[in-house]
């Protein structure tokens, strides 16, 4: 056991199966995120077609450390007790963990569609959705809003809209519609109100709006290079000089770990020095790229024993630990004893930054 | 204390290849098509085939045009007057040549490249080792080729970071090429800059979906020089999660350039995703892709390969790779904190500036005796390449 609070800066609801055909704007309830039931599992899809996820390794927090054999896509809505508010705060208390910010398991996959109203209906109606889900417990619950950003200023409405009721921070794509990228002027309109608001803004993984229709990942190594096109987001903002324009701009990576941040730092850095002259973008000051890293960006794990040995090239001010749950990578409920594993010979003060402490104070929770 | 005294072995260092090596000693069927150096907007260029640039055959100051390494006596006395007792040779523009779009073409350029440094080589045994360049568009070419360079005395092979459009290593087409590299004990190797083709309709991987204009996109660029690393990931995970190193465990791969930095995250990941997904890589796995979902999702569920119960995937690694570094501090740690014995030092400043190794003294870090790590990595090129 750790001997401070832990915060979790990536946790995860499960969206009930008649969210967007009860909530979504009626002209897009044909096309909404619908369950279908195949043979041993539920599947969402969007739009008729768009395969989202599969609810089953959605539910499995816990498993792995039980029966790792067991993991599997498979699984229906029916056979899982549904994740209210209540029982999200009693599996909060038995894991160890004072509060949890809150991603969804399915409305980020629809990132998927070229639909820009439908994305944006659907958007609102999950944004809505989970704010009030986050209403009954504000203490302990901090929702995380969607956006769809193909119209930067209909992007910036909505943020206004959900900080107003609640949201703790936005999420957006990680790389943005077919033909666009997040340097352009368009959305520069977006770093200015996220750093006006005060909110961050993330990446979660699995979010990509530049894969239109595609399948998204599916065998194993697609999974483990996942990270790859948020580090080339986040080389994009860093090295357009977004950050230079806009100092207070925070952005999270979600659930991609830390230690990336040791290769991609170098990298940068290099290319920077060796081609400056040549450079989008040329820092004051004889700064460099791993500067705006450890100034702007912040970065979540579950369980990443070298982010934490490195972790001073990284930036204790920048991690920020997850569990995941209730998803099947979870820590849950086992995240104390993970912690205390991670933070062996760590000066408590640097172990409470990582395990809460950051969490606790980008995300407001109170203190 | 003088590095001299240390007798230092480089896994990676660059030599330079004539200006004019193609055009005089290649296939005169590829005379007008071959690597050259062209003036574009008064700056000296090095394109291949009809124009596809290459690089700028200048350093970024614009002070030295491209100059040619010295001959071998000369390099080897300017090794070993940096401490540096021998060394592993990579080409400074042959690899680049992987931007070919015709196979052929590329076959030349690197059979006349392979034949030079071979030759290059062949006076300082000791002190010389030579790596050759593969072309795997056809993987038993590439066989021959191996073969042919193996018998000729080259140390080692290279192949590109990623194979050709729509291709990963775990195909099951190159299982030839690994079990010939195994049988001849002869390691391959990744280096930096060597994709074959970067257009893939794989989208997860294709980091020109950051490409905003096929010209002068500069930023474009950045992001391709900073995140061109996740490249040899994808190559190494293609190996370790389908099998390739547990049959054939004697196989050795090189990662060459990149440093070690990439090594703590992509063990800490490909461990965590085999543990905590169902989903595999291998013979079998994209097998049943129909295009229909219900059968795609649920068809993947530890089909594909499978490690024997207990092992992980860094396993294999530890076992299987070895990893060039130049000292960073990441690196020195691995071998007591991940159990990462098989680092290999690179002296690898022998690439933009001069035409003959750099000095110690004039790097970012410092070598001293007591620096264990990169001793060791210096006796692990000396017995990898048999110096």
């Amino acid at each position: 056991m750790v001997s401070f609070p832990i915060y979790s800066a990536d946790s995860h609801i499960i969206e009930p199966p008649d969210l967007w055909t009860e909530r979504i704007d009626s002209e897009f309830r044909d096309r909404a995120p619908q369950v279908v039931h195949l043979d041993d599992t539920d599947l969402w899809v969007l739009d008729g077609e768009i395969r989202m996820a599969v609810v089953g390794i959605q539910n499995q927090a816990g498993l792995r450390f039980e029966s790792p054999e067991l993991i599997s896509k498979s699984g229906r809505y029916a056979e899982i007790p549904e994740l209210t508010p209540d029982r999200y705060i009693q599996d909060l208390d038995r894991d160890g963990v004072q509060g949890a910010v809150l991603y969804s398991s399915n409305a980020h996959q629809a990132y998927r569609t070229a639909e820009q109203g439908l994305l944006s209906a659907l958007a609102r109606a999950y944004n809505n959705w989970i704010i009030e889900f986050c209403r009954t417990y504000p203490v302990q619950l901090k929702a995380i809003a969607m956006l769809n950003v193909d119209d930067p200023l209909e992007a910036l409405q909505e943020m206004e809209r959900t900080a107003k009721l609640g949201a703790s921070g936005f999420m957006i794509p990680i790389l943005p519609q077919p033909g666009c990228r997040y340097d352009q002027p368009q959305y520069q309109v977006l770093w200015s109100a996220a750093e006006e608001i005060g909110l961050p803004l993330s990446w979660h993984i699995g979010s990509n709006r530049a894969v239109f229709g595609r399948e998204p990942v599916i065998d194993l190594l697609k999974h483990t290079t996942k990270d790859i096109h948020f580090q080339t987001a986040i080389t994009t903002l860093i090295l357009s000089g977004v950050f230079a324009c806009y100092p207070k701009l925070q952005v999270v990576a979600v659930e991609f770990g830390t230690s990336w941040v040791l290769q991609l730092a170098e990298s940068m850095d290099q290319a920077y020095k060796r081609y400056w002259n040549r450079a989008a973008f040329q820092f004051p000051d004889g700064e460099l790229p791993s500067d705006y890293l450890r100034r702007n960006i912040y970065m979540t794990f579950q369980e990443d024993i070298p982010g934490i040995k490195f972790r001073h090239l990284i930036g204790v001010d920048n991690m920020m630990w997850g569990n995941d749950y209730p998803h099947a990578e979870s820590t849950f409920p086992h995240s104390q004893e993970f912690l205390a594993e991670h933070f062996q010979g760590v000066p408590e003060t640097e172990a409470a930054k990582i395990a809460g402490g950051n969490a606790q104070k980008l995300y407001k929770f109170p203190r | 204390m003088k590095t001299d005294t240390y007798h230092l072995y480089s896994a990676q260092t660059y030599v330079r290849e004539p200006a004019d090596l193609w055009e005089k000693e290649g296939d005169p069927k590829f005379r007008h098509r071959v690597p050259r150096v062209v003036n574009f907007n008064n700056t000296p260029h090095w394109v291949v085939e009809d124009g596809i640039p290459l690089s700028v055959a200048e350093d970024i100051e614009k002070t030295i045009v491209y100059v040619t390494s010295p001959a071998p006596d000369i390099y080897v006395q300017e090794l070993n007057r940096n401490g540096i007792a021998g060394a592993v040779l990579y080409p400074s523009v042959a690899h680049l040549a992987y931007k070919c779009l015709d196979t052929e073409l590329l076959t030349a350029v690197i059979k006349t490249y392979n034949n030079w440094v071979i030759e290059f080589c062949r006076m300082f045994p000791k002190q010389l080792k030579a790596i050759a360049l593969l072309n795997v568009d056809d993987p038993n070419e590439a066989v021959a080729e191996l073969e042919r360079t193996a018998s000729m005395g080259a140390a080692g092979v290279m192949i590109p970071l990623y194979p050709h459009t729509e291709q990963r290593y775990d195909n099951p087409k190159y299982e030839i090429l690994w079990r010939t590299a195994e049988r001849l004990g002869i390691p391959i190797s990744f280096l930096t800059d060597t994709l074959r083709q970067p257009k893939t309709s794989e989208p997860v991987f294709d980091l020109t979906l950051n490409k905003l204009s096929s010209e002068g996109d500069v930023l474009y660029s950045f992001i391709h020089q900073s995140c061109q690393y996740v490249y040899v990931r994808i190559a190494i995970a293609s190996l370790l999660l389908s099998g390739v190193f547990a049959r054939y465990p004697n196989l050795r791969v090189v990662v060459a350039g990149f440093s070690a930095n990439w090594v703590p995250y992509f063990l800490t990941r490909t461990d965590e995703m085999y543990e905590v997904r169902p989903e595999r890589t291998g013979i079998g796995a994209d097998a049943e892709h129909s295009g229909n979902y219900e059968r795609f999702e649920m068809a993947q569920e530890r089909i594909g390969f499978n490690f024997t119960k207990g092992e992980r995937p860094s396993d294999y690694f530890r076992r299987n790779v070895y990893v060039t570094f130049q000292g960073d501090p990441v690196g020195r740690q691995l071998p007591d904190f991940l159990d990462m014995k098989n680092l290999l030092w690179e002296d690898s400043q022998f690439s933009d500036r001069s035409a003959v190794p750099v000095s110690h003294s004039s790097r970012d870090f410092r070598i001293d005796k007591g620096d264990r790590s990169v001793l060791l990595a210096s006796q692990n090129a000396a017995r990898l390449y048999g110096f």
